[in-house]
């Protein structure tokens, strides 16, 4: 861990009102897993309130022993999405505002409407992942962060990482070539 | 498939989809069938990234959340200041403790809680 990283911990842990620090440095982040997890914007503001608020409330629990804040940042915002789908019996929804920016002005209409029809066909095939799958996937792609650093957030060896991503893009493109013939 | 052979595959399409140039020695090695299956799938990988492209929050949501926590943790350092010269008893400190953790837990609940419920009426009220 950075040492500035532990320093701010240390302080917010001694003076709540630090906590702001840590808020600033984490919330794009958080925020934009949790957006891909549900793909709208009012459930991720809310997911994201309820990720710090829980984070703020146990801070005093958390070690800088063993895993990274970010990972243990990672974890309450995966549990509270997971919350989120049970207790509501959520319907996985496909983000149709994030789709809106890929179409690109130079893009001929029928091209662009064709490329958009592939990506929300994407999207929704992600979405209807297991957990797990969907949550390594938004952390490699969206957030961009390593296999090492993934298997820390997912309690997984970086091999195990690398061999579940695998089988999720095989499964992934087994999903989409059926919907392509089906 | 062998799993030297699986870990082979998954180094190279890393290498394609970071952009790296690929170990030439490793991808000959690759059968014809497994260079297609490695491209394929770095193909596929690429579509993901894309469809997955970051998202920001709205910088009003940032400000609001930081302000509401903020307030939290204003609450918090009060209570804790307040509660600071009890008896030095064990138990009276750990009863201490535990109850201003549960109303903490509480306190900022609520704080938070009223600052989402005022959001989604106002989101109502101007239809979104």
């Amino acid at each position: 861990m950075e040492e500035e990283e532990r320093l701010l911990i240390e302080r917010a842990q001694n003076d709540p009102t630090a906590f702001a620090d840590l808020y600033q440095k984490y919330v794009d982040r958080v925020y934009n897993y949790i957006y891909q997890r549900t793909g709208n914007r009012h459930d991720a503001e809310d997911l994201t309130a309820r990720t710090f608020l829980k984070a703020f409330v146990h801070l005093a629990q958390y070690r800088c022993r063993g895993i990274p804040f970010s990972a243990w940042l990672y974890r309450i915002a995966h549990n509270a999405v997971a919350n989120w789908y049970r207790d509501r019996h959520r319907h996985q929804m496909v983000s149709l505002d994030a789709l809106v920016g890929y179409s690109r002005e130079e893009d001929r209409p029928e091209d662009a409407t064709q490329a958009l029809e592939e990506k929300r066909a994407l999207l929704r095939a992600i979405r209807h992942l297991p957990a797990e799958r969907q949550q390594l996937l938004i952390l490699k792609f969206s957030e961009g962060l390593t296999n090492a650093q993934i298997g820390q957030i997912m309690g997984r060896s970086e091999g195990a990482v690398k061999s579940l991503y695998h089988r999720t893009l095989l499964a992934l493109r087994q999903e989409l070539q059926k919907k392509k013939t089906g | 498939m062998e799993n030297k052979e699986l870990l082979q595959m998954l180094a190279i399409y890393e290498d394609l989809l970071n952009g790296n140039a690929i170990d030439q020695t490793k991808y000959e090695q690759l059968s014809e069938e497994e260079k297609n299956e490695v491209l394929a799938l770095a193909e596929l990988a690429q579509q993901i990234k894309d469809a997955l492209t970051p998202v920001k929050p709205a910088a009003s949501f940032k400000q609001e959340l930081e302000g509401a926590l903020t307030e939290a943790a204003r609450q918090r350092v009060h209570r804790e200041v307040r509660i600071g010269p009890l008896p030095p008893r064990r138990d009276v400190l750990i009863g201490a403790a535990v109850g201003s953790a549960v109303a903490l837990a509480g306190g900022v609940a609520y704080l938070v809680r009223t600052w989402m419920r005022g959001r989604s009426q106002h989101m109502g009220q101007v239809g979104m």
